[in-house]
């Protein structure tokens, strides 16, 4: 890498000095730093990524310098001119009575870039505050946040409520005075809604509208409509009339009451799922083991006889290079199988072992058809 | 738990690779200055801390992450091998190290390349980060120790650390 530009370079200081502080906080015993450390670690690859690359630096500063070319007495001396020739001790001690100690040039130039990097790590200490400096804030009110693909972030909002993105997903969130409202824009969320009565939290696709006061529950925006599952709690679901949701505002506004009286509410459960189809119509059914909608937050991906079509659908979505399936029929087959959304291997194993199929692995991708 | 703890002042880090695995601090080594290159090892422990349970990871968050990173390292190089690929500077560097623990100390040019590096990029700190590494990370003195020699506050020493780390990752990213 080359020099970067501006902002480039802000941001990736950003990230360098987050994980240099993490790094340092990690040194002495502190109660709660591990626990921040960790649910940090778990936000973003990135920042995996950017502890592991600075604890290899650190670890190579062990042996900076190994010759010894460079002079301490010399760099004291440029930071405390006028203490140049005294013994160090004595600098010590000046330095512990707060003495005003004069600056070289050089701690000066030091100390206006300090300024900025101090800026930027003070918003490192509220990592909820942190987290919404990634999104993007439209001139609406609207907050977006986004994933990449393979990419999971955890969010918290302002009210106290988690949400939990899953890969390539988008929503947007506004909070007003009365509502609280998410627009599911693509992908999969589960949120974990903070109790508040007089303010309504609401969950909308282009399918479903979900309302919720505190609660736990996932909406997951498939091809062919938008599936809810509810872990905790209830909440309600009704279809997202093209006249009441379309426009990314109308879904806001008003009450449940200002609906119009044919759209159809209905109340979900714990361990209840509710898919809602393009067309509106709403179908409910019990699911056994509903923290299986939630696997995806262990990267875990449970499939319970399900086609070839949607096993591979899903793997996708966690892969840059997608598996594609080829030829009819293919897409049609079953399997049932617990597997880790990380190892597609996993999947290309059991297929490969599938004595109908040919699995085709080239640089170009993997390719599956029936033989 | 007020005992100071100096070893772990000059190198956490340090200790923590002797720990686990000098193949890791190679591995990342190069990826030092080319940071992207770092993103499949990061995408795949980032994968495995989510399925780890909070509780085990909070107690030694440091030595969990670094095992899990060493692990992934050496899966990477097992499938390297099963895979057809025709050549990989990677896998042409790790098949000449069998045998890791035989040849301790010795130098491999990665990390020799990351340290002569790292000892240019610490001319174009301030001088003052310049002083804070040189006392904590060469001469190995505790941050009390470096601060009654430079003259500076405990406070001050551990925030030029943090700094002059996160300013050098920036210089060696930006130097071809």
């Amino acid at each position: 890498m080359t020099s970067m530009d501006p902002k480039t370079r802000q941001l990736e200081t950003l990230h360098a000095q987050q994980a240099s502080a993490w790094l340092e906080s990690l040194r002495r015993p502190n109660p709660g730093a591990e626990a921040r450390f960790v649910s940090w670690l778990k936000e973003s690859p990135r920042n995996v990524r950017d502890f592991l690359i600075m604890l290899s630096l650190d670890h190579a500063l062990s042996e900076i310098d190994a010759d010894r070319v460079r002079n301490i007495e010399i760099l004291v001396a440029q930071a405390h001119p006028r203490r140049a020739l005294q013994p160090l001790r004595d600098g010590a001690r000046a330095a512990d009575s707060g003495a005003p100690r004069q600056p070289s040039l050089a701690a000066l130039a030091a100390r206006s870039s300090r300024r900025r990097l101090c800026a930027v790590a003070a918003g490192l200490l509220v990592t909820a505050v942190g987290a919404w400096a990634w999104v993007v804030h439209t001139r609406s009110g609207w907050t977006q946040f986004e994933t990449a693909t393979g990419e999971q972030r955890t969010f918290e909002l302002p009210d106290g409520s988690v949400v939990y993105l899953n890969t390539h997903s988008h929503v947007a969130i506004r909070f007003t005075a009365h509502t609280r409202e998410v627009r599911l824009l693509d992908g999969e969320a589960l949120f974990r809604v903070h109790h508040d009565t007089s303010r309504p939290f609401r969950v909308s696709t282009d399918d479903a509208v979900v309302q919720a006061v505190g609660t736990q529950f996932d909406v997951y925006r498939r091809e062919d409509g938008t599936v809810i599952s509810v872990i905790e709690g209830r909440v309600n679901v009704m279809p997202a009339l093209p006249s009441t949701v379309s426009a990314p505002a109308s879904a806001s506004e008003g009450s449940s009451a200002a609906l119009p009286q044919k759209t159809p509410s209905r109340m979900l459960a714990a361990s209840q799922e509710a898919r809602v189809s393009h067309a509106g119509s709403v179908s409910i059914r019990e699911v056994n083991n509903v923290t299986d909608s939630v696997a995806w937050r262990e990267r875990r991906l449970i499939f319970n006889d399900q086609t070839l079509g949607q096993i591979v659908g899903e793997f996708n979505r966690y892969r840059s290079n997608p598996i594609r399936l080829e030829g009819l029929g293919v897409s049609a087959r079953t399997y049932t199988g617990v597997f880790d959304a990380d190892d597609a291997d996993s999947l290309i194993e059991v297929l490969a072992r599938d004595p109908a199929l040919i699995v085709d692995q080239s640089p170009a991708g993997i390719v599956v058809r029936l033989k | 738990m007020l005992v100071e703890r100096t070893e772990t002042s000059s190198s956490l880090a340090g200790s923590a690779f002797r720990d686990h695995s000098r193949e890791l601090h190679r591995f990342l080594a190069r990826r030092v200055t080319r940071v992207e290159d770092a993103d499949d090892l990061a995408q795949e422990v980032f994968a495995r801390l989510l399925r780890v349970r909070n509780v085990e990871l909070i107690r030694n968050p440091l030595s969990y992450l670094l095992g899990i990173a060493a692990h992934v390292i050496r899966e990477f190089r097992q499938r390297k091998q099963h895979d057809r690929i025709l050549y990989d500077s990677d896998l042409a560097a790790e098949l000449c190290d069998n045998g890791d623990d035989a040849r301790q100390g010795v130098d491999f040019p990665e990390q020799l390349e990351l340290r002569q590096r790292l000892d240019k990029a610490l001319d174009q700190l301030p001088e003052a980060h310049q002083l804070v590494l040189l006392l904590v990370k060469r001469d190995g003195l505790s941050y009390a120790e470096a601060a009654a020699a430079a003259g500076l506050s405990i406070h001050t020493i551990e925030k030029y650390v943090v700094e002059a780390r996160a300013r050098l990752r920036i210089i060696l990213a930006e130097t071809p």
